[in-house]
């Protein structure tokens, strides 16, 4: 197996501008330069799988839902299924307002759910917040369960 | 002892002869053989006719002188007649008159007396007065013409028939009636002449009835007439016995109730008839459907007329055919496809189904067979289905319906002549019904159709709407979303750039970036508002009852940022507790009161009132009617039209800015709540936007109030 680049944030997006605003954001903060960007949902859980056999997990994945091939919920169950992945954080941004999205994403098993705003200032301050809170407070009691292994 | 024998002397002898003759009615004499009749001897009871034997003997008086004139000529011819046949007695009846010329009639036995030579010389006779026994005789006669005259005149029928059957003799009515003369029927065997076969038993009872219980009977059986006609007759027989008790003759008085038993037989014939026309309308009444109906006439017309083949079919007067619509055959369904469609076509030569379709009229068929070769020979086509026997006899009934003939009640049968004038009279009626009946069917059947095909349009439509609602809700939920990814982009990019190389920009350079993100903040609001707006439609409504004092008093916390810095009053007025949803209505104040206070900001202080009346709202009176009212800028009314369309506005951009969807949502929440909403404003004098929500759904008028009715929602 391939040598995997090991990242604290896997980000599922597929729209560039969004992803680009995202990274600048985090790498501005000093919050991690090691960001992976996944296009889509099959791609996002191959990393995934990989990262799983290899040295370790993500610290936490940013899911967009509105996600080509496979819609950001399907990707949600699917990472929670896996053994592997069952407790790896995963907050859920997306510009869906929807009850529906917000219900149905908490029900798939989401840490958390946040609305991607337009405005750009309030954007960056939660995209901010989001890492902060997962690259530097949150801190799991053991870490072995960041790599995904029990 | 004879005359001239002791001891009776003959002296005496004549004179006890004498004694007794003259005591008697029965007077002796003895006429000369002379015309008139001189009187030889006459013994003296001649007196009992007023006469003396002298007038007689001195031959002043002669005894044809006392015989009635009229009777004279007979009895001189009499006399005459009986002496050169060489009787030597006789008897005559004959008048005289006495004396006093009263009449008399006598019976006088006369004895020829003759001389040696055998010349009449004499007659001697005994004259005897019969007046008496001729005024009862006359009297008998009288009385048995009486009768006679009556049993002739009477109208009634006299028969007297012998013990052994022979008829004795009829009246001239009964004569009459049936045809004989007296001297043909006089000896005749009764019962087997003139009654019919059928009612003999009957009568032969009667007769032995009368014979053995000597007692009047009464009876109806028929009696035969000459030409083989019977005449219903009630007859009243009696046993007519001799003085010795024995049976003399059988009397019969019978009438003549022929016409009381057809007009009986009539009117049992018209009650079946109603009764059978009332049954088959009762049963046909009870259904709508083809099937049933057709099985309904067949059951009733089957129970009338024979029915071996049973059709009934419908003409279409478009294409002017008469095309089967039921067959039963044998009580065998037939497909009604199988017999090809009769063109109807006007013409000379009608027969059979063409011209009871176009005349209206039942048409009979006595003999099918003999049509069915006309058809042949004259080259039209004849149709017959299936094998076996041929019918005979038809007839075709037109069925009638409001005027028009719709088809035929076609029948048929193996028999010849199987159909009579009185079945037919019914069937025309029974016919008609049924039409009746097909045409309801038909009519109901049409009904249906049209029921079934508007339900069904009804039902496109509807899935038409939805999907065309779905589609825009989606629409305006997808491109909401869809257009605020790039707007993000512009709005991060466009500040990115500013953080990173607004040192090196000039004034205009960052008034563009100004421009670029104030743009991109109203596109923000604007997609929000559409959002909000889509939301709206979409979601379902929570009812509750909400108290609208807090809801507004909540809606005025929500809108503190935006009173912050000013000077606004708000005057909230008595407003009662109504259903709806809490959250739509406290979007509603929101955008009210966001409205007012938006338009009031040109004024020192800003003074909102909200409260309630009791009055009609357009198009539906006696609802409370809320209000918001501002002192604020106004508007013209002349464009009041758009005032809550989506994205329109009143003021330009710059005076006041908005997105426009505030009044557009705060119109679809009171909508959504079955109410109205309309503005009234003056330019510079402020505005009020009164609402409804909906008939009825609001109760009191006083906070916490008795609840609400329920009401239509969407």
């Amino acid at each position: 197996m391939s040598a995997i680049e090991t990242a604290d944030i896997l980000l599922v997006e597929d729209r560039e501008s969004d992803a680009e605003l995202a990274l600048r954001v985090w790498t501005r903060e000093r919050l991690s330069e090691r960001v992976r960007v996944a296009r889509d949902g099959p791609e996002a859980l191959e990393y995934l799988s990989a990262c799983a056999e290899a040295n370790g997990l993500p610290r936490v994945v940013v899911l967009d839902l509105k996600l080509p091939r496979m819609h950001g919920l399907e990707v949600l169950r699917r990472i929670r299924e896996d053994m592997r992945t069952v407790y790896l954080p995963v907050v859920v941004l997306s510009s869906s307002s929807e009850e529906a999205d917000i219900a149905g994403s908490y029900q798939a098993g989401a840490n958390s759910y946040v609305v991607k705003p337009v405005i750009y200032d309030r954007f960056a301050e939660i995209v901010r917040e989001v890492g902060h809170y997962w690259l530097c407070v949150n801190r799991l009691p053991r870490p072995e369960w960041a790599r995904g292994q029990r | 002892m004879c005359p001239g024998e002791d001891p009776y002397p003959r002296q005496l002898w004549l004179q006890q002869l004498e004694f007794i003759v003259n005591r008697s009615p029965a007077v002796a004499f003895l006429w000369r053989a002379e015309p008139r009749w001189p009187v030889e001897f006459v013994s003296e009871n001649v007196r009992q006719f007023g006469y003396t034997v002298e007038e007689f003997l001195s031959g002043s008086l002669l005894y044809g002188d006392i015989i009635h004139p009229d009777d004279l000529p007979r009895v001189v011819d009499e006399v005459e007649r009986y002496t050169c046949e060489g009787r030597s007695e006789f008897l005559q009846e004959y008048r005289i008159l006495t004396r006093s010329g009263e009449l008399r009639w006598v019976d006088d036995h006369t004895w020829v007396r003759r001389g040696p030579d055998g010349r009449v010389t004499h007659y001697q006779g005994i004259v005897l007065d019969i007046t008496a026994r001729k005024q009862v005789e006359s009297e008998l006669q009288r009385e048995r013409d009486l009768a006679r005259t009556l049993i002739e005149a009477s109208p009634a029928f006299f028969v007297a028939i012998a013990p052994d059957g022979r008829t004795i003799a009829m009246n001239r009515t009964m004569l009459e009636a049936l045809g004989y003369r007296a001297e043909e029927v006089q000896g005749t065997d009764y019962l087997n002449t003139f009654v019919p076969l059928e009612d003999r038993p009957l009568l032969a009872r009667v007769f032995e009835q009368l014979a053995q219980a000597r007692v009047p009977t009464v009876n109806q059986n028929r009696v035969l007439t000459r030409d083989g006609r019977m005449l219903w007759v009630e007859w009243h027989g009696t046993p007519v016995l001799r003085a010795d008790g024995t049976l003399d003759y059988f009397f019969g008085l019978g009438i003549d109730v022929t016409e009381r038993k057809k007009a009986q037989e009539e009117l049992e014939r018209r009650y079946r008839t109603l009764s059978l026309l009332n049954r088959l309308g009762t049963a046909l009444g009870s259904t709508l459907e083809l099937p049933e109906i057709y099985r309904i006439a067949y059951e009733h017309v089957s129970q009338m007329v024979d029915c071996a083949n049973f059709c009934i079919s419908l003409y279409d007067p478009a294409e002017r055919v008469l095309r089967a619509g039921f067959v039963l055959s044998d009580g065998q369904p037939l497909d009604p496809s199988l017999f090809p469609p009769l063109r109807i076509e006007e013409g000379e030569r009608l027969a059979g189904r063409a011209r009871a379709l176009l005349s209206g009229q039942v048409e009979m068929v006595e003999d099918l067979e003999r049509a069915r070769a006309a058809a042949r020979q004259a080259g039209e086509p004849v149709h017959l289905v299936g094998e076996g026997e041929e019918p005979l006899s038809a007839v075709y009934v037109p069925m009638w319906v409001a005027g028009q003939v719709l088809g035929l009640l076609e029948l048929q049968s193996y028999r010849r002549h199987a159909y009579r004038e009185e079945d037919v009279a019914l069937l025309a009626p029974v016919a008609n019904q049924i039409g009746l009946a097909l045409a309801n069917a038909r009519l109901y059947e049409q009904v249906r159709q049209q029921a079934r095909e508007l339900e069904q349009r009804v039902a496109e439509r509807t899935a038409q709407l939805q999907a065309a609602n779905q589609e825009l809700e989606a629409f305006t939920y997808t491109v909401s979303h869809d257009l605020r990814a790039p707007l993000r982009a512009v709005a991060g990019f466009s500040r990115l750039l500013e953080e990173a190389y607004g040192d090196r920009l000039d004034d205009n350079g960052r008034h563009y970036l100004d421009e670029i993100h104030k743009q991109v903040g109203h596109m923000e609001r604007l997609l929000s508002g559409l959002l909000a707006f889509s939301r709206l439609t979409r979601q379902p409504l929570r009812l509750e009852t909400v108290p609208l004092r807090e809801v507004v008093e909540s809606a005025w916390q929500e809108l503190a940022p935006e009173r912050e810095g000013r000077q606004v009053e708000l005057v909230v007025g008595d407003l009662p507790v109504c259903q709806g949803d809490p959250l739509l209505l406290q979007q509603l104040f929101v955008n009210l009161l966001s409205n007012a206070l938006k338009f009031t900001r040109p004024r020192e202080v800003a003074r909102i009132e909200v409260g309630c009346k009791e009055m009609g709202a357009p198009g539906a009176p006696g609802q409370p009617v809320f209000y918001v009212r501002d002192n604020g800028v106004g508007f013209d009314m002349r464009y009041a039209k758009g005032l809550f369309g989506v994205f329109q506005r009143l003021h330009r951009e710059e005076e006041f800015e908005g997105t426009g969807v505030g009044l557009a949502i705060a119109r679809r929440i009171v909508q959504r709540h079955g109410g109205e909403i309309w503005a009234q404003g003056e330019v510079g004098q402020g505005a009020t936007f009164s609402f409804t929500l909906g008939g009825e759904h609001h109760v009191s008028h006083r906070d916490g109030g008795h609840p609400a009715r329920g009401g239509q929602r969407e």
